[in-house]
């Protein structure tokens, strides 16, 4: 299920639920009481312990890994 | 068509370490459809770094993961082609997803992947145009094997490779492993692996004709009672035993044989009678308490052909573990199928299974001490293999055979002129191998082409009966009349039911009937 929250100052309403600021574990309650499915990727980040904290191009990342790792 | 999307690692990684909004939407979108999602093998090693760096979970990460992806092999053929190109890397990623899937989509910001002559869409592309990269197109076809592949690559790909580098090709580990895998699964002593289920058959009554006579072969003069309604393999190979089939006539409510009917044949022939040779036809299995009981009344051995019946159950017992011996087909179209030829033939008694193993390598024990005339019908190690691997899945796609049977049932009940598929109680547990219905009025040639038309393909099985073939005209034995058999024939036609199926393709079905 999907809702459009609207922005207000301190976070996002939702709608037709008076009340409720943006705050984690009421979140949390909304999920379940409305059975809101997390989708693929926020399952997948709830596996990760750190996240990036700007852009990275992988492709170079991972091709400077390649030659430190071998030495070149 | 089936949608193949393989999607660029560094997508991937926009997506799942919070980069880029627009891939962590394509990714939810992809993976909440219908649509393969691939990677290579290739691409793993630079997965694996970045979920190390950033500290991933990795057991959680794969089991999220790879619930929606699947890993493409990438072959050593493959790696040497992809030295020719400027970007290995790229070319290897290329030419792996090629193989699987030549009409597919890379989903890259790598414009270089351009070079390799497949479609690459970046993720913005792709997320503009997601309702028509997400509609299937094309037909709906009766069977997918290539899909049924994909689903299950990793696992395959493995036990072929594994196979091939041991190279014992003949009755090797994998065979017996099989064996005993098999005989466990139907709840039979024995399971004895074939070159195919025609080969069950023949080796089957052949075993018995041993047995139970001391000869080679049955005579003429002794007949085996049977459908039919059916593949020509189930009559044929009882002529190939030197017995006359004894075609007794269909229950055109189950399509199996009508045992009442067996009962009168019997009264009728008398001791000519050796055997009963029942079909499990689509997966519906035949009451085998009536069919034992009227054997063991009249001495009559009973070989089940369960080719299109794999795990389908009859009060509670697997069909291939009621008759003396079960014939089990695995080719590739079955509900459990090899990739090629392969068969086997279930049994309780010892002297059968060991008349069978001799008869299978030309009759002997070993090379040179023959005792019978025999064949060379052995299961191929690559297939016992391939068969392992797929084994642990036959319950789970047969749950949902049957689950998109109930969905046509329930879609299509309310259509006029056509019969649905019936089980007579709960006792039956029909593997829907095939769902057919029985088109009434003589309108099936007509239906058929309809369905065509809206792009669903449907299959007759069987369209002429055994008994019209000329094989079998001065060959064979009728009870009374054959006329639902007849009937049968003109009127049934199987709708498309693959495991893999999903929603959209079974109401494109249902709708096809509106």
């Amino acid at each position: 299920m999907r809702l459009k929250a609207k922005r207000v100052k301190g976070g996002f309403m939702i709608p037709m639920i008076k009340g409720f600021e943006n705050k984690e574990e009421i979140e949390v309650e909304i999920r379940n009481e409305l059975g809101i499915e997390k989708t693929f990727t926020e399952k997948l980040w709830e596996t990760v312990g750190e996240f990036p904290q700007k852009k990275i191009n992988w492709k170079k990342r991972w091709n400077k890994h390649l030659e430190d790792k071998y030495g070149y | 068509m089936d949608t193949k999307i393989l999607v660029d690692i560094n997508v991937i990684l926009d997506a799942v370490l919070l980069r880029d909004k627009v891939s962590k939407q394509l990714l939810d979108k992809l993976a909440s459809s219908n649509v393969e999602l691939f990677i290579t093998a290739s691409m793993i090693p630079t997965l694996d770094y970045f979920l190390t760096k950033y500290k991933i979970d990795k057991l959680k990460f794969k089991e999220i993961f790879f619930s929606r992806f699947s890993v493409i092999t990438s072959s050593g053929y493959e790696a040497l082609k992809s030295m020719d190109a400027d970007d290995s890397e790229d070319a290897l990623i290329a030419e792996s997803f090629r193989r699987i899937a030549p009409d597919g989509i890379i989903i890259s910001r790598d414009k270089n992947l351009n070079r390799y002559g497949l479609k690459v869409m970046t993720p913005r592309q792709v997320l503009s145009d997601i309702d028509n990269i997400l509609k299937r197109e094309g037909e709906i076809s009766i069977l997918n094997l290539q899909k049924q592949y994909r689903h299950i690559m990793e696992t395959i790909d493995n036990s072929i490779l594994s196979s091939i580098a041991e190279a014992k090709y003949i009755l090797g580990p994998q065979v017996k492993e099989f064996e005993n895998k098999l005989a466990e699964y139907i709840g039979t002593k024995h399971a004895i692996g074939v070159a195919s289920g025609t080969d069950a058959l023949l080796l089957s009554l052949r075993a018995l004709a041993i047995k139970k006579k001391g000869e080679e072969y049955w005579s003429k003069d002794d007949l085996v009672i049977t459908t039919p309604f059916t593949f020509t393999a189930t009559g044929d190979t009882i002529l190939r035993s030197g017995a006359t089939p004894l075609f007794v006539d269909i229950d055109l409510d189950t399509y199996n044989i009508d045992t009442s009917k067996i009962k009168d044949a019997i009264k009728f022939y008398g001791k000519k009678v050796v055997g009963i040779l029942p079909v499990h036809l689509y997966g519906l299995p035949c009451n085998m308490d009536e069919i034992m009981e009227i054997a063991e009344e009249n001495d009559l051995f009973v070989v089940e052909d369960c080719a299109q019946a794999f795990g389908s159950i009859f009060k509670g017992k697997k069909v291939g573990s009621f008759g003396d011996t079960g014939a089990f087909s695995f080719f590739p179209s079955k509900n459990f199928g090899a990739f090629g030829d392969a068969g086997a033939v279930t049994t309780d008694d010892d002297e059968l299974a060991e008349i069978i193993r001799m008869l299978r390598v030309h009759g002997g024990k070993d090379k040179y001490n023959v005792d019978h005339i025999g064949y060379k019908a052995r299961l191929d190690t690559l297939q016992a293999a391939v068969l392992l691997t797929k084994l642990p899945y036959i319950d789970e796609f047969n749950e949902k055979r049957r689950q998109i049977a109930k969905s046509y049932i329930e879609g299509l009940r309310n259509v006029n002129n056509i019969k649905l598929p019936f089980t007579p109680s709960e006792d039956y547990y029909h593997n829907f191998h095939q769902f057919t219905i029985f088109v009434k009025d003589g309108r099936r040639d007509a239906l058929q082409r309809d369905l065509k038309e809206k792009g669903i393909q449907t299959m007759i099985y069987y369209p002429v009966p055994l008994h019209k073939m000329k094989l079998f005209r001065s060959r064979s034995e009728i009870f009374g009349s054959l006329d639902n058999s007849e009937i049968a024939s003109n009127s049934v036609l199987s709708l498309p039911i693959e495991p893999l199926m999903g929603d959209s393709e079974i109401s494109e079905v249902i709708s096809a009937f509106m």
